[in-house]
């Protein structure tokens, strides 16, 4: 028996995507002269006071009207705050995160998984409580001021289903049947007609939690990489086939509502591409410069953190951002690791982010907030891991954050009938301070019964 | 009430993310269409499962999905005295990886390696006839 | 009995093409005018009751040359069935059966085996135009279902309500409608009884009704008292006075995008009552005025792929066409829930451009100029010849001409900047440019 090969999938669809999208290079052997010169149509132009926004100019190729929407839409509130939700998937350990470590109990909860005194930073606000080791980059913002510990949220008779916990947290309710996401009924009522960029999913599907009714929300990977490319087309053709496409998506449609879905599609993908065009890579020019340096590898996140501060310096109109970290948080063996290599990368690169948007003077608009659908159970199992839990840890992260706990640490004497952490905080009363305090709207007619929930204080 | 929406998206990401597969799904410089077969095994907590019991020997394209919630491996070794064990990279849940195989006739077991998986009732016999 | 109106329109090529399009895959080469002769009794009734089954095209491939393996490979079962879309006879009984799988939504996510998602098909198949009770009672009792609902968790001592409140729900009569909490949990325990065997090397096998494991005392459900089985369970919803009306609106949904009006509906559920028979329904549907004079419908991204490769005469060969398919949001075998696939959210930034990603892939093997060393024939010079061209390319479908005059002004343009040797160099550019965008034109990409 001999082995032929070996090799990994997910190498090769990342490669088939990219070269999807990113195409053949800008200049193709055997062409006369180098393909793709002279398309500088697109550029920056400054549109008041630190607003550099990208639009369409030099040519008369492409209808206006969306350009014009996401200029109006830029040009009315330059200043426009912005909250970017991260997700842990799986369900990361609450007792991992910040480790109860002068709970009496937690050894005897953790006799194998318990993470040494002292092996982590310790939190200031409680001192039973110690950062995990890899949390040592939110540590330091904590110290900061920066970031807002939930180290107990949840809800009232817990579901400890992935999906439909994960989807009460997108809905923003306990409700499986609602099938609009929190931030995208923030959308339906404060959005515009003619800004997909106003909710961005940075992802290869929509994150449900942007999910509207009515109104455009995008859709992308990483603003890098967005691109149309086809087979036997370069150079200036290839640009005005970009062209082509918006101007097929705005042809009369005549009320047709399926024609017209097609047609938008077409048009706000055209749209995209446009406003992206200065994340583009181009022959030697790097496509997007961040003025700090992000963690490096192959993950996703931090490279779309370090687009997203681009595209928020670059003045485009982005409300709500949703986005999934790295790592499997669903630790039910080999935990100690597993956790420690998604909290790792996920944390320094969100203090790259945060000092990314310091270092443009963007961090008062932005407020990062992390969540997870539930944390683990107290008692760890016999596979080095642990199972579904309750209430789970989260983080608001940001210059505006009010840098303190919202709600308790509750306890491991005080746990739920499962084994489980009792909430002391509910999302659906720091989703409503969210949308007052921070994104200016109305949360009782965003979040169902918002009235029932206190609001916690999020913001300094 | 089943609602795996939730899931759907994710797993959509994950794929896309590689995480559940891409193409093409086999790369083999030696194999003709005529001595290829294909088997996909199935582990989860705590069974492992072959698509069928028996390929035909040559090259064999053996998948490996993860259907469950911990991280599984697989190793295929011939019953024959000295044969040695091919192993396949440890898998996340929903994870999918795959390997092409030389395979002579004969019987091999398959288990998962991870400490007690075996015990657990992780394995299984695959055929392989002429 | 309310008399369905009945399309009286003029039938020609570009009704037959919706047709062909909602009621199948869109056409192959000459398919639509063909059908157009038939006229649109005759047209529906070759959909609705079709000749045996034949298989048109080269037999499906990976990008190695190897036949599939549906059962054993990932993938292969997408592409198998993709297959049996771009090359059968018999469109419409591959379409219910898209239908059928949209409506018993099960994931391959949940069972865990290609194998038995592969019998699961088969069943759906043979149901495609058939009986809705016959075809109720079997995906009730099918493995990949009964994995699915938690079929086989459902025992006596420890009901398990998952298929019972889906049946009604989503299967039968609509959330809430005609059923109450009760009779979810009296409908549980109707379906108790199923289990399987777990063999080694096998999975989970021998499904079966295991009477020990069946609460055999009486229920109520819908206010009728009874010593219910699982049949009994099916039966009952198929015969609940509010099944009809859920049933014809979804039918409906699948193949006109506007409900029907009063008298329509009225007249489908009494066609429908009599027996529960699919193809009459089917039929008044396919003749009804909405289908042909209704607004558009965007095609669900296996449609639009199965269609695109009829259209160029293209058989599977490769499997590019399951992560692309995944791409634009419709991997088969995998719906994202037991609700099946939302029809309405099709289409955003980044499943535009997977449905760009599909396109490109799909005119692969007609690229012009693009070969190394190989001489294509040379494009002309001229705009007009390069769109005719492109409208031949992808089997000469019925476009809007404000979209064949946006692809003439953008061949116009490109071509109007060539001079010196993009003279030469850029026609082949334009003309796969033109093709592109025609193929990803919301024309194309609804019906």
């Amino acid at each position: 028996m001999a082995c032929c090969d070996e090799h990994s999938r997910s190498d090769l669809l990342r490669q088939s995507l990219a070269e999807a999208g990113r195409g053949l290079p800008a200049i193709e052997a055997g062409m006369p002269v180098p393909a793709g010169t002279g398309l500088d149509r697109r550029a920056f132009l400054a549109r008041g006071i630190g607003l550099a926004l990208a639009i369409y100019g030099g040519s008369a190729l492409r209808p206006q009207v969306f350009d014009e929407g996401i200029a109006a839409a830029a040009a009315a509130n330059p200043n426009q705050k912005v909250l970017v939700s991260v997700f842990l998937d799986g369900g990361a350990d609450a007792l991992s995160l910040l480790a109860p470590t002068g709970d009496p109990l937690y050894r005897q909860l953790r006799p194998r998984l318990g993470l040494a005194d002292g092996a982590g930073t310790a939190f200031t606000e409680d001192p039973t409580l110690m950062w995990h080791p890899a949390l040592t980059p939110l540590a330091e913002l904590h110290g900061e001021g920066k970031v807002s510990v939930m180290p107990a949220i949840g809800y009232d008779h817990p579901n400890q289903s992935h999906f439909t916990s994960r989807h009460f947290w997108e809905v923003g309710a306990a409700d499986e049947r609602l099938a609009t996401g929190w931030l995208g009924r923030y959308l339906d009522r404060v959005g515009s007609r003619d800004n997909p960029l106003q909710g961005l999913s940075l992802d290869w599907s929509l994150q449900p939690s942007l999910a509207t009714a009515k109104m455009p929300v995008a859709t992308l990977d990483a603003p890098d990489r967005y691109d149309f490319w086809a087979r036997g087309v370069w150079g200036e053709v290839s640009d005005r086939m970009i062209d082509a496409i918006a101007r097929l998506g705005a042809l009369p449609t005549h009320g047709d509502p399926g024609l017209e879905a097609a047609s938008d599609a077409a048009a706000q993908s055209a749209q995209l591409y446009d406003q992206l065009t200065p994340f583009r890579p181009k022959g030697d020019r790097k496509a997007i410069v961040s003025p700090v340096a992000y963690p490096q590898g192959n993950e996703p996140f931090p490279r779309r953190l370090a687009g997203l501060a681009a595209m928020l310096s670059a003045g485009l109109p982005l409300r709500v951002v949703a986005l999934s970290a790295p790592g499997g948080y669903d630790t039910h063996d080999n935990q100690a690791q597993d956790l420690a290599d998604g909290l790792e990368l996920t944390a320094a690169s969100l203090l790259a982010f945060q000092r990314d948007l310091e270092a443009r003077g963007l961090a008062d608009r932005v407020l990062v907030h992390v969540w997870t659908e539930f944390g683990r159970r107290a008692k760890e199992n016999g596979s080095g891991g642990t199972d579904h839990g309750a209430a789970g840890t989260g983080f608001l992260i940001g210059s505006r954050s009010a840098g303190t706990m919202v709600g308790e640490f509750p306890g491991l004497g005080k746990l739920d009938g499962d084994g489980n952490l009792r909430a002391t905080a509910d999302f659906r009363g720091l989703y409503a301070a969210l949308l007052e305090g921070w994104l200016g709207t109305d949360a009782d007619a965003i979040i169902p019964g918002a009235r029932k929930f206190a609001r916690p204080t999020i913001l300094r | 009430m089943k609602r795996v929406a939730l899931l759907g998206a994710a797993t959509t990401c994950a794929a896309a993310l590689g995480l559940c597969g891409s193409e093409p799904l086999v790369r083999d410089a030696h194999a003709g269409p005529s001595t290829f077969s294909f088997v996909q095994v199935v582990e989860k907590e705590w069974t492992l499962t072959p698509s069928r019991p028996s390929v035909r020997a040559g090259s064999v394209s053996i998948e490996l999905v993860n259907f469950g919630m911990d991280n599984h491996n697989l190793v295929v070794k011939s019953t024959k005295p000295g044969a040695k064990p091919v192993t396949f990279n440890q898998l996340d849940p929903r994870g999918r990886g795959e390997r092409t195989l030389k395979l002579t006739p004969g019987r091999y077991q398959l288990w998962c390696s991870i400490a007690g998986h075996r015990a657990k009732g992780m394995h299984a016999t695959l055929l392989v006839t002429k | 009995m309310a008399t369905i109106p009945r399309y009286s329109g003029p039938f020609r090529v570009a009704e037959a093409e919706r047709l062909l399009w909602r009621a199948g895959f869109g056409p192959r080469r000459g398919q639509a005018a063909s059908l157009a002769r038939l006229g649109l009794d005759g047209a529906v009734r070759s959909l609705t009751h079709p000749a045996a089954e034949r298989w048109l095209g080269p037999p499906p491939r990976d990008e190695k040359g190897r036949p599939l393996a549906p059962g054993d490979a990932w993938g292969h079962d997408h592409l198998w069935w993709l297959d049996r879309m771009v090359r059968t006879s018999r469109p419409l009984v591959e379409r219910m059966t898209l239908v059928w799988h949209d409506w018993f939504a099960t994931s391959d996510a949940g069972v865990g085996s290609q194998k038995l998602m592969l019998v699961q098909n088969r069943l759906l198949r043979r149901y495609a135009l058939g009986n809705f009770h016959h075809l109720l009672v079997s995906i009730t009792a099918n493995p990949a279902m009964l994995i699915w609902l938690s079929g086989t968790d459902n025992r006596k001592d420890a009901p398990n309500e998952n298929y019972g409140r889906e049946l009604m729900e989503l299967f039968t009569l609509g959330e809430g409608d005609g059923y109450t909490e009760r009779d979810v949990r009296e409908q549980a325990r109707s379906l108790t009884g199923w289990t399987s065997t777990w063999k080694r090397g096998k999975g989970q096998t021998d499904f079966r009704f295991d009477p020990r494991r069946h609460d055999a005392g009486t229920k109520t459900v819908f206010g009728k008292r009874g010593t219910f089985s699982w049949r009994d369970s099916a039966s009952l919803c198929a015969h609940h006075p509010r099944h009809p009306s859920f049933f014809v609106e979804k039918l409906w949904s699948y193949f006109i995008p506007e409900p029907p009006d009063a008298n329509t509906r009225a007249g489908l559920e009494a066609l429908y009552r009599a027996d529960l028979e699919v193809r009459p329904v089917l039929e008044a549907i396919l003749r009804h005025p909405a289908f042909y004079t209704g607004p558009r419908m965007v095609k669900p991204p296996v449609v639009y792929i199965a269609g695109l490769l009829r259209g160029l005469n293209r058989g599977i060969d490769t499997s590019a066409w399951v992560w692309l398919a995944e791409g634009a949001g419709q991997r088969l075998f995998n719906p994202p829930n037991v609700a099946g696939w939302d029809d309405s959210r099709w289409l955003d930034t980044n499943s535009f451009r997977g449905r760009w990603s599909i396109a490109n892939q799909a005119l692969e093997k007609v690229t012009l100029g693009d070969r190394k060393g190989k001489k294509t024939s040379k494009v002309p010079n001229d705009p007009e010849a390069i769109v005719a061209g492109a409208l031949a390319v992808l089997g000469n479908p019925t476009i809007r001409p404000a979209t064949r005059n946006e692809l003439l002004t953008f061949a116009r343009g490109a071509l109007q900047s060539a001079s010196g040797w993009k003279a030469d160099a850029y026609p082949p550019l334009v003309a796969n440019a033109v093709r592109q965008l025609l193929a990803v034109s919301p024309d194309l990409q609804t019906c």
